[in-house]
Protein backbone atom coordinates (compact mmCIF):
# COMPACT_ATOMS: atom_id res chain seq x y z
CA UNK A 1 0.00 0.00 0.00
CA UNK A 2 1.06 3.61 -0.55
CA UNK A 3 2.98 4.94 2.71
CA UNK A 4 0.82 7.86 4.14
CA UNK A 5 3.60 10.48 3.88
CA UNK A 6 3.47 9.67 -0.16
CA UNK A 7 -0.36 9.39 -0.07
CA UNK A 8 -0.37 13.38 1.99
CA UNK A 9 2.34 14.70 -1.00
CA UNK A 10 -0.06 13.62 -3.46
CA UNK A 11 -3.17 14.89 -1.97
CA UNK A 12 -1.33 18.25 -1.77
CA UNK A 13 0.29 18.00 -5.03
CA UNK A 14 -3.81 17.63 -6.17
CA UNK A 15 -4.83 20.58 -3.62
CA UNK A 16 -2.77 22.75 -5.48
CA UNK A 17 -3.60 22.17 -9.12
CA UNK A 18 -6.89 22.94 -8.30
CA UNK A 19 -8.28 27.09 -8.11
CA UNK A 20 -9.30 28.00 -4.72
CA UNK A 21 -12.71 27.13 -3.25
CA UNK A 22 -13.01 24.48 -6.15
CA UNK A 23 -14.93 21.13 -5.03
CA UNK A 24 -11.41 18.99 -6.25
CA UNK A 25 -9.27 21.32 -4.03
CA UNK A 26 -12.08 21.10 -1.25
CA UNK A 27 -12.01 17.05 -1.47
CA UNK A 28 -7.97 16.93 -1.52
CA UNK A 29 -7.65 19.20 0.84
CA UNK A 30 -9.75 17.46 3.39
CA UNK A 31 -7.98 14.05 2.44
CA UNK A 32 -5.03 15.61 3.41
CA UNK A 33 -5.79 16.69 6.76
CA UNK A 34 -7.55 13.06 6.89
CA UNK A 35 -4.23 11.69 6.72
CA UNK A 36 -2.22 13.82 8.71
CA UNK A 37 -4.25 12.82 11.59
CA UNK A 38 -4.96 9.24 10.70
CA UNK A 39 -1.14 8.17 10.21
CA UNK A 40 -0.01 10.73 13.12
CA UNK A 41 2.37 13.04 10.73
CA UNK A 42 1.97 15.96 13.05
CA UNK A 43 4.95 15.73 15.35
CA UNK A 44 4.89 17.79 18.46
CA UNK A 45 8.60 18.73 20.12
CA UNK A 46 8.39 16.62 23.82
CA UNK A 47 7.50 19.15 26.47
CA UNK A 48 10.81 18.40 28.41
CA UNK A 49 11.89 22.09 27.91
CA UNK A 50 8.86 23.69 28.92
CA UNK A 51 7.71 24.99 32.49
CA UNK A 52 4.20 24.07 31.50
CA UNK A 53 2.33 20.79 32.92
CA UNK A 54 0.83 18.12 30.65
CA UNK A 55 -2.03 19.07 31.07
CA UNK A 56 -1.47 22.67 29.99
CA UNK A 57 1.09 21.23 27.04
CA UNK A 58 -1.98 19.54 25.73
CA UNK A 59 -3.42 22.41 25.66
CA UNK A 60 -1.02 24.49 23.71
CA UNK A 61 -1.02 21.43 21.11
CA UNK A 62 -4.80 21.27 20.74
CA UNK A 63 -4.86 24.73 20.15
CA UNK A 64 -1.63 25.02 17.86
CA UNK A 65 -3.33 21.74 16.06
CA UNK A 66 -6.08 23.49 15.37
CA UNK A 67 -4.18 26.74 13.55
CA UNK A 68 -2.38 24.13 11.76
CA UNK A 69 -5.17 23.18 10.20
CA UNK A 70 -6.10 26.24 9.01
CA UNK A 71 -3.63 27.43 7.77
CA UNK A 72 -3.01 24.47 5.66
CA UNK A 73 -6.75 24.69 4.06
CA UNK A 74 -5.80 28.46 3.72
CA UNK A 75 -2.33 28.69 2.26
CA UNK A 76 -1.82 25.48 0.18
CA UNK A 77 -0.89 27.54 -2.46
CA UNK A 78 2.09 28.66 -0.89
CA UNK A 79 3.66 25.12 -0.24
CA UNK A 80 6.18 24.70 -2.99
CA UNK A 81 6.66 20.75 -3.56
CA UNK A 82 10.35 21.91 -4.82
CA UNK A 83 11.58 22.75 -1.52
CA UNK A 84 10.22 20.29 0.70
CA UNK A 85 7.55 17.41 1.53
CA UNK A 86 4.57 18.76 2.32
CA UNK A 87 4.62 16.84 5.91
CA UNK A 88 8.01 18.50 6.93
CA UNK A 89 6.05 21.76 5.24
CA UNK A 90 3.60 21.32 7.78
CA UNK A 91 5.41 20.04 10.92
CA UNK A 92 8.79 23.23 10.17
CA UNK A 93 6.56 25.62 8.52
CA UNK A 94 3.51 25.65 10.28
CA UNK A 95 3.33 23.51 13.01
CA UNK A 96 6.04 24.64 15.23
CA UNK A 97 5.75 28.40 15.13
CA UNK A 98 1.86 27.71 16.25
CA UNK A 99 3.04 25.98 19.35
CA UNK A 100 5.29 29.00 20.40
CA UNK A 101 1.81 31.02 19.66
CA UNK A 102 -0.54 29.01 21.32
CA UNK A 103 2.00 28.53 24.76
CA UNK A 104 2.67 32.49 24.59
CA UNK A 105 -1.02 32.89 23.86
CA UNK A 106 -3.13 30.56 26.45
CA UNK A 107 0.03 30.76 29.84
CA UNK A 108 2.11 33.94 28.96
CA UNK A 109 5.24 34.46 31.04
CA UNK A 110 4.33 36.34 34.09
CA UNK A 111 5.81 39.78 33.88
CA UNK A 112 3.70 40.20 30.72
CA UNK A 113 0.48 39.01 32.46
CA UNK A 114 0.28 41.37 35.02
CA UNK A 115 -2.77 42.78 33.89
CA UNK A 116 -4.21 39.52 32.14
CA UNK A 117 -6.04 37.50 34.53
CA UNK A 118 -3.95 34.15 35.09
CA UNK A 119 -5.44 30.80 33.35
CA UNK A 120 -6.56 28.22 36.61
CA UNK A 121 -4.49 25.18 34.29
CA UNK A 122 -5.69 22.29 35.40
CA UNK A 123 -9.04 23.30 36.75
CA UNK A 124 -10.66 24.07 33.50
CA UNK A 125 -12.93 22.93 31.29
CA UNK A 126 -11.87 19.26 31.11
CA UNK A 127 -13.15 18.81 34.65
CA UNK A 128 -16.81 20.02 33.39
CA UNK A 129 -16.82 17.61 30.47
CA UNK A 130 -16.26 15.42 33.16
CA UNK A 131 -18.72 16.54 35.56
CA UNK A 132 -21.28 16.34 32.69
CA UNK A 133 -20.44 13.17 31.00
CA UNK A 134 -20.84 11.17 34.39
CA UNK A 135 -23.98 12.96 35.46
CA UNK A 136 -26.90 11.21 34.61
CA UNK A 137 -29.43 13.33 32.10
CA UNK A 138 -31.00 15.82 34.31
CA UNK A 139 -34.75 15.59 34.82
CA UNK A 140 -36.93 18.17 33.70
CA UNK A 141 -39.54 18.02 37.02
CA UNK A 142 -39.70 20.83 39.11
CA UNK A 143 -36.60 23.17 38.13
CA UNK A 144 -37.26 26.91 38.60
CA UNK A 145 -36.30 27.37 34.89
CA UNK A 146 -38.71 24.95 33.74
CA UNK A 147 -41.61 26.13 35.60
CA UNK A 148 -41.33 29.83 34.87
CA UNK A 149 -40.80 28.85 31.09
CA UNK A 150 -44.10 26.43 31.00
CA UNK A 151 -45.93 29.15 32.83
CA UNK A 152 -44.72 32.22 30.41
CA UNK A 153 -45.64 29.21 27.79
CA UNK A 154 -49.48 28.91 29.96
CA UNK A 155 -50.08 32.35 29.81
CA UNK A 156 -48.54 33.62 26.35
CA UNK A 157 -48.79 37.47 27.63
CA UNK A 158 -48.47 39.13 24.15
CA UNK A 159 -50.58 35.65 22.62
CA UNK A 160 -47.65 34.87 19.98
CA UNK A 161 -48.32 31.20 20.22
CA UNK A 162 -51.76 30.56 18.43
CA UNK A 163 -50.96 29.75 15.45
CA UNK A 164 -52.26 26.67 14.37
CA UNK A 165 -51.83 23.77 11.82
CA UNK A 166 -54.13 24.13 8.64
CA UNK A 167 -57.70 23.13 9.32
CA UNK A 168 -56.59 21.63 13.24
CA UNK A 169 -57.33 24.57 15.06
CA UNK A 170 -56.62 22.27 17.90
CA UNK A 171 -52.65 22.13 17.48
CA UNK A 172 -51.50 25.54 17.88
CA UNK A 173 -47.96 26.16 18.74
CA UNK A 174 -48.58 27.07 22.68
CA UNK A 175 -50.34 23.26 22.56
CA UNK A 176 -46.76 21.65 21.24
CA UNK A 177 -44.80 23.56 22.82
CA UNK A 178 -46.70 22.55 26.12
CA UNK A 179 -46.31 18.85 25.55
CA UNK A 180 -42.70 19.16 24.25
CA UNK A 181 -41.70 20.84 27.87
CA UNK A 182 -43.21 17.83 29.61
CA UNK A 183 -40.57 15.81 27.48
CA UNK A 184 -43.49 14.05 25.31
CA UNK A 185 -42.27 12.10 22.67
CA UNK A 186 -42.98 13.53 18.98
CA UNK A 187 -44.43 9.89 18.58
CA UNK A 188 -47.14 10.13 21.52
CA UNK A 189 -47.77 13.39 20.47
CA UNK A 190 -48.48 12.17 16.71
CA UNK A 191 -50.87 9.41 17.87
CA UNK A 192 -52.44 11.96 20.20
CA UNK A 193 -53.33 14.68 17.50
CA UNK A 194 -53.60 12.11 14.90
CA UNK A 195 -51.31 13.98 12.80
CA UNK A 196 -48.37 13.06 11.04
CA UNK A 197 -45.37 13.59 12.97
CA UNK A 198 -43.05 15.48 10.31
CA UNK A 199 -45.83 18.00 9.75
CA UNK A 200 -45.85 18.78 13.59
CA UNK A 201 -42.39 18.41 13.72
CA UNK A 202 -41.59 21.38 10.81
CA UNK A 203 -44.28 23.83 12.07
CA UNK A 204 -43.00 23.29 15.73
CA UNK A 205 -39.41 24.19 14.21
CA UNK A 206 -40.62 27.29 12.10
CA UNK A 207 -42.41 28.74 14.52
CA UNK A 208 -40.08 28.05 17.28
CA UNK A 209 -37.48 30.36 14.76
CA UNK A 210 -40.09 33.10 14.73
CA UNK A 211 -40.43 33.50 18.34
CA UNK A 212 -37.40 32.85 19.46
CA UNK A 213 -36.75 35.91 21.21
CA UNK A 214 -40.42 36.45 22.28
CA UNK A 215 -39.65 33.23 24.35
CA UNK A 216 -35.97 33.96 25.30
CA UNK A 217 -37.36 37.00 27.22
CA UNK A 218 -38.90 34.93 29.41
CA UNK A 219 -35.70 33.19 30.15
CA UNK A 220 -33.89 36.64 30.27
CA UNK A 221 -35.66 37.39 33.74
CA UNK A 222 -34.55 34.23 35.29
CA UNK A 223 -31.68 34.60 37.95
CA UNK A 224 -29.79 31.55 38.37
CA UNK A 225 -28.02 33.41 41.18
CA UNK B 1 -6.26 8.33 -8.01
CA UNK B 2 -5.23 7.90 -4.53
CA UNK B 3 -5.99 6.22 -1.72
CA UNK B 4 -9.77 5.61 -1.31
CA UNK B 5 -10.18 5.02 2.27
CA UNK B 6 -12.64 6.59 4.54
CA UNK B 7 -12.00 10.16 5.17
CA UNK B 8 -12.92 12.11 8.11
CA UNK B 9 -12.18 15.49 9.42
CA UNK B 10 -10.99 15.88 13.29
CA UNK B 11 -11.17 18.83 14.89
CA UNK B 12 -9.25 19.20 18.45
CA UNK B 13 -11.23 20.83 20.74
CA UNK B 14 -9.98 23.82 22.07
CA UNK B 15 -10.14 25.45 25.46
CA UNK B 16 -11.68 28.20 23.91
CA UNK B 17 -14.25 26.15 22.20
CA UNK B 18 -14.78 24.55 25.93
CA UNK B 19 -15.16 27.66 27.54
CA UNK B 20 -17.71 29.13 25.05
CA UNK B 21 -20.03 25.78 25.21
CA UNK B 22 -19.72 26.01 28.94
CA UNK B 23 -20.59 29.64 29.27
CA UNK B 24 -23.70 28.25 26.92
CA UNK B 25 -24.43 25.65 29.11
CA UNK B 26 -24.24 27.12 32.22
CA UNK B 27 -27.09 29.60 31.15
CA UNK B 28 -29.61 26.69 31.52
CA UNK B 29 -28.32 24.16 33.62
CA UNK B 30 -31.20 21.55 33.07
CA UNK B 31 -30.13 21.14 29.76
CA UNK B 32 -26.34 21.58 29.87
CA UNK B 33 -25.44 18.59 28.44
CA UNK B 34 -27.56 18.96 25.03
CA UNK B 35 -26.37 22.43 25.07
CA UNK B 36 -22.65 21.67 25.76
CA UNK B 37 -22.44 19.06 23.00
CA UNK B 38 -24.62 21.01 20.51
CA UNK B 39 -22.37 23.87 20.52
CA UNK B 40 -19.37 22.04 20.23
CA UNK B 41 -20.77 20.07 17.25
CA UNK B 42 -21.69 23.28 15.76
CA UNK B 43 -18.05 24.82 16.90
CA UNK B 44 -16.71 21.71 15.08
CA UNK B 45 -18.15 22.02 11.74
CA UNK B 46 -17.59 26.03 11.82
CA UNK B 47 -14.14 25.26 12.04
CA UNK B 48 -14.15 22.47 9.23
CA UNK B 49 -16.44 24.21 6.65
CA UNK B 50 -13.69 27.42 7.18
CA UNK B 51 -10.97 25.21 6.44
CA UNK B 52 -12.56 24.78 2.91
CA UNK B 53 -13.18 28.42 2.18
CA UNK B 54 -16.79 27.74 3.01
CA UNK B 55 -18.33 31.13 5.01
CA UNK B 56 -20.76 30.84 8.08
CA UNK B 57 -23.06 32.98 10.26
CA UNK B 58 -23.34 31.25 13.94
CA UNK B 59 -25.08 34.43 15.11
CA UNK B 60 -28.02 33.76 13.25
CA UNK B 61 -28.60 30.01 13.74
CA UNK B 62 -31.15 28.50 15.88
CA UNK B 63 -28.63 26.67 18.21
CA UNK B 64 -26.98 29.72 19.91
CA UNK B 65 -30.48 30.69 21.53
CA UNK B 66 -30.55 29.18 24.81
CA UNK B 67 -34.81 29.13 24.71
CA UNK B 68 -34.85 27.13 21.43
CA UNK B 69 -32.38 24.68 23.04
CA UNK B 70 -34.61 24.40 26.34
CA UNK B 71 -37.60 23.65 23.93
CA UNK B 72 -35.99 21.93 21.13
CA UNK B 73 -32.86 19.74 20.12
CA UNK B 74 -31.45 22.16 17.58
CA UNK B 75 -27.90 22.55 16.18
CA UNK B 76 -27.87 24.23 13.16
CA UNK B 77 -25.57 26.61 11.38
CA UNK B 78 -26.62 28.66 8.44
CA UNK B 79 -24.25 29.23 5.39
CA UNK B 80 -25.65 32.58 3.63
CA UNK B 81 -27.21 31.65 0.35
CA UNK B 82 -26.92 27.86 0.80
CA UNK B 83 -28.51 26.95 3.67
CA UNK B 84 -28.84 24.98 7.29
CA UNK B 85 -26.59 22.54 7.82
CA UNK B 86 -27.31 20.81 11.34
CA UNK B 87 -24.16 19.22 13.10
CA UNK B 88 -25.25 16.54 14.85
CA UNK B 89 -23.11 15.49 17.71
CA UNK B 90 -22.59 11.79 18.57
CA UNK B 91 -20.96 10.00 21.88
CA UNK B 92 -17.51 8.61 21.39
CA UNK B 93 -19.54 5.23 22.50
CA UNK B 94 -22.65 5.42 20.20
CA UNK B 95 -23.09 3.46 16.61
CA UNK B 96 -26.18 5.32 15.85
CA UNK B 97 -27.13 9.24 15.61
CA UNK B 98 -30.04 10.70 17.11
CA UNK B 99 -31.79 13.46 14.88
CA UNK B 100 -34.62 14.24 16.63
CA UNK B 101 -37.74 15.54 14.46
CA UNK B 102 -37.78 18.92 14.79
CA UNK B 103 -34.55 19.47 12.56
CA UNK B 104 -36.12 16.87 9.93
CA UNK B 105 -37.18 19.75 7.58
CA UNK B 106 -35.50 23.12 6.33
CA UNK B 107 -32.20 21.85 6.17
CA UNK B 108 -29.75 20.91 3.51
CA UNK B 109 -27.76 18.92 4.65
CA UNK B 110 -27.04 16.86 8.37
CA UNK B 111 -23.03 16.41 9.36
CA UNK B 112 -22.46 13.73 12.18
CA UNK B 113 -19.75 14.48 14.61
CA UNK B 114 -18.66 12.46 16.77
CA UNK B 115 -17.22 13.91 20.61
CA UNK B 116 -14.48 12.16 21.75
CA UNK B 117 -14.01 13.67 25.34
CA UNK B 118 -10.96 11.41 26.54
CA UNK B 119 -8.71 12.60 23.61
CA UNK B 120 -10.16 16.02 23.51
CA UNK B 121 -11.08 16.04 19.98
CA UNK B 122 -13.55 15.83 17.39
CA UNK B 123 -14.67 14.17 14.55
CA UNK B 124 -16.77 14.77 11.23
CA UNK B 125 -17.82 11.45 10.08
CA UNK B 126 -19.82 12.19 7.28
CA UNK B 127 -22.85 13.62 6.02
CA UNK B 128 -26.41 13.15 5.15
CA UNK B 129 -28.66 15.12 2.17
CA UNK B 130 -32.15 14.73 4.28
CA UNK B 131 -33.12 12.88 7.35
CA UNK B 132 -36.62 11.40 7.98
CA UNK B 133 -35.94 9.14 11.09
CA UNK B 134 -34.42 9.80 14.20
CA UNK B 135 -31.44 7.13 14.70
CA UNK B 136 -29.08 6.93 11.47
CA UNK B 137 -27.19 3.94 12.09
CA UNK B 138 -23.54 5.61 11.38
CA UNK B 139 -22.60 3.15 8.43
CA UNK B 140 -25.41 4.72 6.57
CA UNK B 141 -23.80 8.02 6.09
CA UNK B 142 -22.12 9.54 3.39
CA UNK B 143 -18.80 10.88 2.77
CA UNK B 144 -17.59 14.60 3.30
CA UNK B 145 -16.54 13.90 -0.53
CA UNK B 146 -19.77 13.69 -1.33
CA UNK B 147 -21.06 16.44 1.07
CA UNK B 148 -18.79 18.79 -0.86
CA UNK B 149 -19.97 18.17 -3.89
CA UNK B 150 -23.68 18.36 -2.81
CA UNK B 151 -22.42 21.93 -1.21
CA UNK B 152 -20.98 22.91 -4.86
CA UNK B 153 -24.15 22.10 -6.76
CA UNK B 154 -26.27 24.34 -4.32
CA UNK B 155 -24.11 27.19 -4.32
CA UNK B 156 -23.73 26.80 -8.24
CA UNK B 157 -26.56 24.89 -10.09
CA UNK B 158 -26.25 23.37 -13.23
CA UNK B 159 -28.22 25.33 -15.43
CA UNK B 160 -31.96 24.06 -17.00
CA UNK B 161 -31.00 23.24 -20.61
CA UNK B 162 -34.84 24.41 -21.90
CA UNK B 163 -34.31 23.65 -25.15
CA UNK B 164 -34.09 20.04 -24.23
CA UNK B 165 -37.68 20.35 -23.29
CA UNK B 166 -38.45 20.39 -26.90
CA UNK B 167 -37.49 17.00 -26.93
CA UNK B 168 -39.90 15.92 -24.26
CA UNK B 169 -36.62 15.83 -22.17
CA UNK B 170 -37.56 17.11 -18.62
CA UNK B 171 -34.78 18.23 -16.37
CA UNK B 172 -34.74 16.70 -13.21
CA UNK B 173 -37.21 18.15 -10.92
CA UNK B 174 -39.14 19.95 -13.67
CA UNK B 175 -42.74 18.76 -14.99
CA UNK B 176 -44.61 18.82 -18.15
CA UNK B 177 -47.72 21.37 -17.63
CA UNK B 178 -49.96 17.81 -18.26
CA UNK B 179 -47.72 16.11 -15.50
CA UNK B 180 -48.31 19.02 -13.16
CA UNK B 181 -51.74 19.18 -13.74
CA UNK B 182 -51.74 15.14 -12.89
CA UNK B 183 -50.25 16.34 -9.62
CA UNK B 184 -53.00 19.07 -8.39
CA UNK B 185 -55.47 16.15 -9.02
CA UNK B 186 -55.04 12.73 -10.78
CA UNK B 187 -58.52 12.07 -11.75
CA UNK B 188 -59.40 13.45 -15.50
CA UNK B 189 -62.40 14.84 -14.81
CA UNK B 190 -61.37 18.11 -12.82
CA UNK B 191 -58.79 18.21 -16.11
CA UNK B 192 -61.27 20.98 -17.05
CA UNK B 193 -61.37 22.81 -13.61
CA UNK B 194 -57.49 23.01 -14.82
CA UNK B 195 -58.12 24.80 -17.78
CA UNK B 196 -59.74 27.66 -16.60
CA UNK B 197 -56.65 28.13 -14.38
CA UNK B 198 -53.62 30.62 -15.75
CA UNK B 199 -51.00 28.09 -16.63
CA UNK B 200 -52.51 26.68 -19.58
CA UNK B 201 -53.68 27.73 -22.55
CA UNK B 202 -50.86 29.61 -22.40
CA UNK B 203 -50.44 31.97 -25.65
CA UNK B 204 -47.35 32.42 -27.52
CA UNK B 205 -45.80 28.96 -25.86
CA UNK B 206 -44.73 25.83 -27.47
CA UNK B 207 -43.19 24.23 -25.12
CA UNK B 208 -43.25 24.51 -21.45
CA UNK B 209 -41.94 23.41 -17.92
CA UNK B 210 -43.22 23.44 -14.71
CA UNK B 211 -41.29 23.49 -10.72
CA UNK B 212 -43.42 23.48 -7.28
CA UNK B 213 -41.04 25.81 -5.35
CA UNK B 214 -41.64 25.24 -1.84
CA UNK B 215 -41.47 28.87 0.22
CA UNK B 216 -41.98 27.02 3.61
CA UNK B 217 -43.33 30.04 5.68
CA UNK B 218 -45.70 30.67 7.91
CA UNK B 219 -48.37 32.85 6.10
CA UNK B 220 -49.57 35.99 7.74
CA UNK B 221 -53.32 34.39 8.94
CA UNK B 222 -53.50 32.21 11.92
CA UNK B 223 -53.42 28.89 10.05
CA UNK B 224 -50.10 27.44 9.30
CA UNK B 225 -49.33 26.17 5.97
CA UNK B 226 -46.32 25.37 3.48
CA UNK B 227 -47.08 28.22 0.70
CA UNK B 228 -46.26 26.79 -2.23
CA UNK B 229 -45.51 28.58 -5.88
CA UNK B 230 -45.09 27.22 -9.16
CA UNK B 231 -42.46 28.58 -11.53
CA UNK B 232 -43.61 27.95 -15.15
CA UNK B 233 -41.00 28.51 -17.83
CA UNK B 234 -42.39 28.89 -21.40
CA UNK B 235 -39.89 28.90 -25.06
CA UNK B 236 -42.09 30.72 -27.65
CA UNK B 237 -41.95 31.48 -31.63
CA UNK B 238 -38.52 31.65 -32.71
CA UNK B 239 -37.10 34.36 -35.08
CA UNK B 240 -34.29 33.88 -36.89
CA UNK B 241 -31.35 33.74 -33.74
CA UNK B 242 -34.05 35.43 -30.95
CA UNK B 243 -36.15 33.40 -28.92
CA UNK B 244 -39.39 34.10 -26.75
CA UNK B 245 -39.25 33.19 -23.46
CA UNK B 246 -41.89 33.28 -20.82
CA UNK B 247 -41.30 33.25 -17.33
CA UNK B 248 -44.84 32.73 -15.46
CA UNK B 249 -45.46 32.73 -11.49
CA UNK B 250 -48.89 31.38 -10.15
CA UNK B 251 -50.15 30.27 -6.92
CA UNK B 252 -50.03 26.55 -6.07
CA UNK B 253 -52.40 24.85 -6.37
CA UNK B 254 -54.12 27.25 -8.67
CA UNK B 255 -57.00 27.98 -6.59
CA UNK B 256 -55.30 30.03 -4.56
CA UNK B 257 -53.98 33.49 -4.91
CA UNK B 258 -50.39 34.08 -5.00
CA UNK B 259 -48.59 35.06 -1.44
CA UNK B 260 -47.95 39.12 0.08
CA UNK B 261 -45.10 40.27 -1.74
CA UNK B 262 -43.89 38.43 -4.21
CA UNK B 263 -40.97 39.46 -6.34
CA UNK B 264 -39.81 37.89 -9.40
CA UNK B 265 -36.39 39.01 -11.32
CA UNK B 266 -34.81 38.06 -14.54
CA UNK B 267 -30.98 37.68 -14.41
CA UNK B 268 -28.59 37.89 -17.23
CA UNK B 269 -25.53 35.62 -17.69
CA UNK B 270 -23.64 38.64 -16.71
CA UNK B 271 -25.45 38.63 -13.40
CA UNK B 272 -27.14 42.13 -13.84
CA UNK B 273 -30.91 41.91 -12.88
CA UNK B 274 -32.90 42.79 -15.85
CA UNK B 275 -36.46 42.66 -15.00
CA UNK B 276 -38.24 43.27 -11.56
CA UNK B 277 -41.67 41.91 -11.32
CA UNK B 278 -44.09 42.51 -8.42
CA UNK B 279 -47.07 40.73 -7.39
CA UNK B 280 -49.37 40.69 -4.11
CA UNK B 281 -52.28 38.30 -3.66
CA UNK B 282 -52.95 38.37 -7.72
CA UNK B 283 -53.95 35.19 -9.65
CA UNK B 284 -50.43 35.40 -11.64
CA UNK B 285 -47.20 36.88 -12.45
CA UNK B 286 -45.56 36.45 -15.55
CA UNK B 287 -42.57 38.41 -18.19
CA UNK B 288 -41.40 38.23 -21.09
CA UNK B 289 -38.29 38.31 -22.93
CA UNK B 290 -36.05 37.18 -25.73
CA UNK B 291 -33.30 35.42 -25.67
CA UNK B 292 -30.56 33.63 -28.08
CA UNK B 293 -29.75 30.20 -28.09
CA UNK B 294 -27.19 29.18 -25.53
CA UNK B 295 -27.85 32.64 -23.70
CA UNK B 296 -28.02 31.63 -19.86
CA UNK B 297 -30.59 33.21 -17.52
CA UNK B 298 -31.10 32.95 -13.88
CA UNK B 299 -34.77 33.74 -12.54
CA UNK B 300 -34.59 34.88 -8.88
CA UNK B 301 -37.93 34.24 -6.78
CA UNK B 302 -38.46 36.31 -3.22
CA UNK B 303 -41.68 36.02 -1.04
CA UNK B 304 -40.43 37.80 2.24
CA UNK B 305 -37.29 36.85 3.42
CA UNK B 306 -37.22 33.64 1.50
CA UNK B 307 -35.38 33.88 -2.06
CA UNK B 308 -34.98 30.94 -4.69
CA UNK B 309 -32.96 31.23 -7.62
CA UNK B 310 -32.74 28.86 -11.08
CA UNK B 311 -30.72 29.14 -13.58
CA UNK B 312 -31.13 28.64 -17.22
CA UNK B 313 -29.58 27.71 -20.60
CA UNK B 314 -31.82 28.34 -23.58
Amino acid sequence: MEKPQDAAQNYALEAKKHPANSPARRQALQRLCSVLHKYKLFYFPTNARSKLSPKQYEEVCEEARQRTLQEICHKIDQYDPSIASVVTWVNNTILRYRIRDAESYLFPPKEESVNKPVRKGDEDGTEFIDSIVDKPKPGNEHTLEFEALAQFINLDPEKKLQKHIKNKPEITFQVLLQERILDVSWEEISVKFETKLPTLSSFFQRQLAEHKSYLQRCLDNINYA
Amino acid sequence: MILSENISFIVPITHSMKQKAEQLANSFPPKKEQIYNNFLAVAAVQFYLDCMGIKTELENSSSQAVVIQVLADIADLLIPGVGLVECRPVLADEDMCFVPPEVWSDRIAYLVVNLDYDRNETEILGFLPQVEQAKIPLERLQSLDDFITHVDCIQNPVPVKIRDWVKAIMSEGWLTLEELAKVLDPSPQVATGWRKTPTTPWPGVKTAGAKILSLGRSTETIEYQEDKIALLVGLGEQSQDLIDVHVRLVPWPPTQILPEGVHLSIIDNQDEVVINANASRSPGLEVDFMGQPDEQFGVKVTVGEVAIAESFVI
